[in-house]
């Protein structure tokens, strides 16, 4: 289990931010995501394709809202590809600034399979880097 | 080297004994072998397998609409398809492990290892294959894991199997003479907690490789692979594919090692096979190092847990008691033959009279085991070197003389164990005296001295060890009546060719031991002709009828039933070419010598015929030959060489399991650093002692590559899970196999004590008993005193910094 943690600025607001779990419409506009529909457990689905592996690696992505309020979220997220699942249990806090919402999040991370037996070594990195895009690009086409 | 110990009548023969150079290095070494990946096939396809990334899960839904938008796909195979087209592999466990379903992809749709094939996908080229198992999207859905045997056995604990309805999977009590007397009657008894045998494999040169074609035309599969035992994977490919043992052909070329690792090739070659009638292309799956790691076998995990010694007060050791945890993985496949294998060297090297083990073998989900160099003999062995070890030193022994007193003596073989397994030959003591010169023991006590106090620290070990040869099938009615196996055989075929050329071909499967020249050697002596004039079959064919059911490499045993066969069936050639020149030249059968490729009436040697000769009034003009002989010769020589075993008795657990036991006593000096905990082997040295020698190259070759396995493993190898159940050493990177630069230059020497039983005195041997890991161990023990405890077979710097520290002090204690 990785714990990762970071923050950053948006300018949109909290309420803008919630609106996303609204629909996979919004989301479509995410420029790393493709083909995003909402399951039928009401799960959102994509293929992520993060921008920090150096050849298009799509990982298949499923995300479920677990708790969502004004003040943050939790979210359960999977991605996998081939042999290798990643499970994110991801806590996002928002407050409100002066140039719209700070965004915190704070992600306890189970790689499996091959990307955690090969990669070991850099998978850290990697998952930040993935979580960190993804929580960005989405925060912006809010 | 020297040998000693040669048998009156042991004979000289021109080749036998000889150091000749290996017939297969020619090609070896100018890369011209042709290895499982090698071999072109027209139309050929390739296989790729999505693996497992939960250590156990269900598995929810498959979408490959991904891999069929890859460039060059042609196919797959899920794991409903296998449910539907194959029955489960046999098992060779009882009731209630028997309940256990094994297939080549993810049994009943739930995976329970990392690393567990789930979805076999076929594409145009590897790379297309490996491009189109990436876009296989697996929705898994996580189950609880165990990942420690310890744990797997507790009530509680999530079920790797649940209509086994437990996670042992095999569970016998082993109690031969009265440990309960020792135990109350000794004058000490020492008692450990736990100690541990880590995982780790030898991790063959080439990884598994196998190519299927489908001849739909007479509905047969060819299989070409490493598989180390062909007659016992037809078997199994016959039972799962559902398919006529008749219609399957199993072959082999050059395989890089085996080691034990490569029994279990039927299963891949499953879903290969499938794919291939599927699809109609010949298909080819080849092992990545990765994959050879998470799925391709790793050696036995063993916990020996309330370990007890029972020892007299002038060294005597009367016995020994243990309860071991065997961690089998997800799977048995092989096992639960572990758990009575470890039996053929019940008493070590020693004259133990009382031993009660309670074994269990064990599920949990990690990668599964299979036979691997010293298969489950090491660990029994590492056991009680370590305690032999542990209590020299609680006890104020000398390690040397401790062993030495409990060895087997020279004048007790043969030697009849606790368990009526009979030690053919040896002189251990001989072979530990040679071991210490060979380290100038003295001389490493004077440096172990001199450097005390210098933040380098020496440790000198000691590792006596067995390699048993030849096993009695029987034994597996030991853990289990109802399997229909005993004793042991294999087979071998010689012939005379057209134009007088002896071709031998064996049952046997060569992997790197030399097969081809060892059986060049014995056949050119028996029958008069040179080394080189023998052609050796490469590889295996189970359509050639020189295979038995039980033909194949394994147990160390070539020496014994391959040689054995092939001498066997030269010898029955031998008698058809005497009884051909015989009618050419006018005498008897019995005046008839085989000398320089001739057949030689032993009295007139100017009457001789060639074997060119003979050959050729056989195959050319059998109208010369008087019809009696014509009849009976076709210059052919099949024979099967039998060993002599009897069924073991199943109740007592007793019973001869093993033909022969080449012995091995190793002794080494380190030197460790007590800042770093960093171990440098300073001095190294084997003695080997394998009966009579039939080629000490080859003896030497295998000798050395199995210390720097043993070596590497002591030191640096470990296949170790997480707490999530995923591999931390998937590859050479985390994996540390030693190299030239970890080792120093070996020092080694022979004994010669050949065997009563076999048929030219030599013993099967090469898989070496892990003696690197018994010295090793001792070598630290030795550095920290009776300070700390050397309680796990692996020892790397971290563990060695601990060890400095007082490591598991606690955990041995002399009772009485």
């Amino acid at each position: 289990m990785i714990t990762l943690t970071g923050r950053f600025d948006t300018p949109a607001d909290a309420a803008a931010l919630l609106a996303l779990h609204g629909g996979p419409e919004a989301l479509a506009a995410v420029p790393t995501l493709r083909g995003v529909r909402r399951d039928a457990s009401g799960g959102i689905r994509a293929a992520f394709s993060p921008r920090g592996t150096f050849v298009p690696m799509p990982f298949a992505l499923t995300v479920s809202v677990e708790r969502a309020s004004a003040t943050g979220a939790q979210l359960a997220v999977r991605a996998t590809r081939g042999q290798t699942a990643v499970d994110v249990q991801l806590r996002l806090g928002f407050e409100p600034s002066t140039s719209g919402t700070t965004v915190s999040w704070a992600a306890d991370v189970s790689v499996r399979g091959t990307g955690a037996t090969v990669g070991q070594r850099v998978v850290r990195d990697l998952v930040y880097a993935a979580i960190d895009e993804i929580l960005r690009d989405t925060a912006a086409v809010a | 080297m020297t040998t000693e110990h040669i048998a009156p009548g042991t004979v000289t023969r021109r080749f036998t004994g000889q150091a000749m150079p290996r017939k297969e290095d020619a090609r070896l070494l100018k890369a011209q072998g042709e290895f499982g990946d090698d071999t072109p096939v027209a139309h050929l396809a390739y296989v790729a397998f999505v693996r497992s990334p939960y250590a156990h899960a269900r598995i929810a839904a498959i979408d490959v609409s991904g891999a069929e938008q890859a460039p060059g796909y042609l196919g797959c195979l899920v794991p409903d398809e296998v449910e539907t087209l194959t029955d489960p592999y046999l098992e060779l466990q009882g009731p209630p492990g028997d309940a256990e379903v094994d297939r080549c992809l993810a049994s009943g749709g739930i995976a329970r290892f990392a690393g567990e094939p789930v979805v076999a996908v076929a594409a145009e080229t590897r790379e297309a294959a490996r491009d189109a198992a990436e876009a296989v999207v697996v929705e898994y859905e996580p189950l609880p894991h165990v990942v420690d045997a310890r744990e797997a056995v507790q009530p509680d604990a999530p079920l790797v199997h649940e209509p086994v309805g437990t996670n042992v999977a095999f569970d016998s009590l082993y109690d031969w003479g009265d440990i309960d007397f020792a135990m109350d009657n000794a004058d000490h008894v020492i008692e450990v907690d736990e100690l541990h045998f880590h995982r780790f494999s030898s991790t063959p040169l080439e990884c598994g490789a196998i190519t299927v074609e489908y001849d739909a035309g007479v509905d047969t599969f060819t299989f070409t692979g490493g598989f180390a035992t062909p007659q016992l994977a037809t078997l199994n490919l016959s039972v799962a594919l559902r398919h006529p043992f008749s219609k399957l052909r199993v072959l082999s070329k050059d395989i890089g090692g085996s080691f034990g690792l490569k029994l279990n090739m039927h299963i891949p070659a499953t879903a290969a096979a499938l794919l291939s009638r599927k699809l109609g292309r010949p298909m080819r799956w080849t092992e990545t190092r990765t994959e050879h790691h998470q799925a391709g076998g790793h050696g036995n995990e063993r916990w020996f847990r309330d370990v007890r010694m029972a020892v007299q007060r002038d060294g005597t050791v009367l016995g020994l008691t243990y309860d071991a945890l065997d961690d089998v993985g997800a799977y048995t496949r092989y096992e639960p033959l572990g758990g009575v294998i470890w039996t053929q060297v019940a008493n070590a090297c020693y004259q133990l009279k009382h031993l009660k083990v309670h074994y269990r073998s064990v599920y949990t989900n990690k990668g599964p085991v299979h036979p691997n160099r010293g298969y489950s003999r090491m660990q029994h062995l590492w056991l009680v070197e370590r305690m032999m070890d542990i209590a020299a030193h609680k006890l104020g022994f000398d390690p040397v003389e401790f062993r030495t007193r409990n060895y087997v003596q020279p004048e007790q073989y043969p030697y009849t164990t606790v368990n009526g397994c009979v030690y053919d030959s040896g002189d251990l003591p001989l072979s530990l005296r040679k071991a210490l010169d060979l380290i100038d023991y003295r001389g490493a006590r004077e440096l172990q001295e001199r450097l005390s106090g210098s933040g380098k620290r020496i440790g000198i070990g000691i590792g006596s060890t067995l390699d048993s040869g030849t096993n009695n099938l029987g034994q597996a009615r030991l853990i289990n009546g109802e399997l229909p196996f005993s004793g042991n055989t294999e087979g071998g075929l010689v012939r005379l060719g057209a134009d007088g050329t002896v071709y031998a071909t064996t049952g046997g499967v060569a992997f790197g031991q030399g097969h081809e020249t060892t059986i060049a050697q014995v056949v050119a002596d028996m029958l008069g002709v040179a080394y080189d004039e023998v052609q050796v079959q490469r590889g295996s064919d189970s359509a050639l009828s020189a295979q038995t059911g039980m033909s194949g490499s394994y147990a160390s045993q070539f020496a014994v039933t391959g040689i054995g066969a092939i001498l066997n069936a030269t010898k029955k050639l031998a008698h058809e070419i005497n009884l051909v020149a015989a009618s050419a030249l006018g005498c008897t059968p019995d005046d008839i010598t085989l000398v320089d490729g001739h057949a030689v009436v032993a009295d007139d040697p100017d009457r001789a015929l060639p074997f060119s000769a003979v050959a050729g009034i056989v195959h050319f003009s059998p109208a010369d030959l008087p019809p009696e002989v014509a009849d009976e010769v076709g210059l052919v020589g099949r024979a099967v060489y039998r060993a002599p075993f009897e069924i073991p008795d199943t109740e007592r657990k007793y019973g001869n399991l093993t033909l022969t036991y080449a012995t091995q006593v190793h002794a080494c000096v380190v030197e460790i650093d007590e800042e770093t905990g960093h171990t440098r082997l300073l001095r190294y040295a084997m003695v080997d002692d394998c009966g009579t020698p039939i080629n000490p190259m080859v003896i030497e070759g295998q000798v050395h590559g199995a210390t720097v396995h043993g070596i590497s493993a002591a030191l640096y190898e470990h296949l170790s899970y997480d707490a999530e159940g995923q591999l931390v050493a998937g590859n050479f990177y985390d994996y540390h196999a030693a190299t030239a630069y970890d080792l120093p230059s070996f020092r080694y020497d022979n004994v010669v004590s050949p065997s009563p039983f076999a048929p030219v005195g030599a013993k099967g041997m090469g898989e070496g008993g892990g003696a690197p890991l018994h010295a090793l161990s001792a070598a630290f023990q030795d550095a920290v005193g009776d300070r700390a405890m050397v309680l796990d077979s692996c020892n790397p710097p971290e563990r060695v910094l601990r060890l400095l520290r007082g490591l598991d002090a606690e955990r041995v204690r002399v009772i009485r």
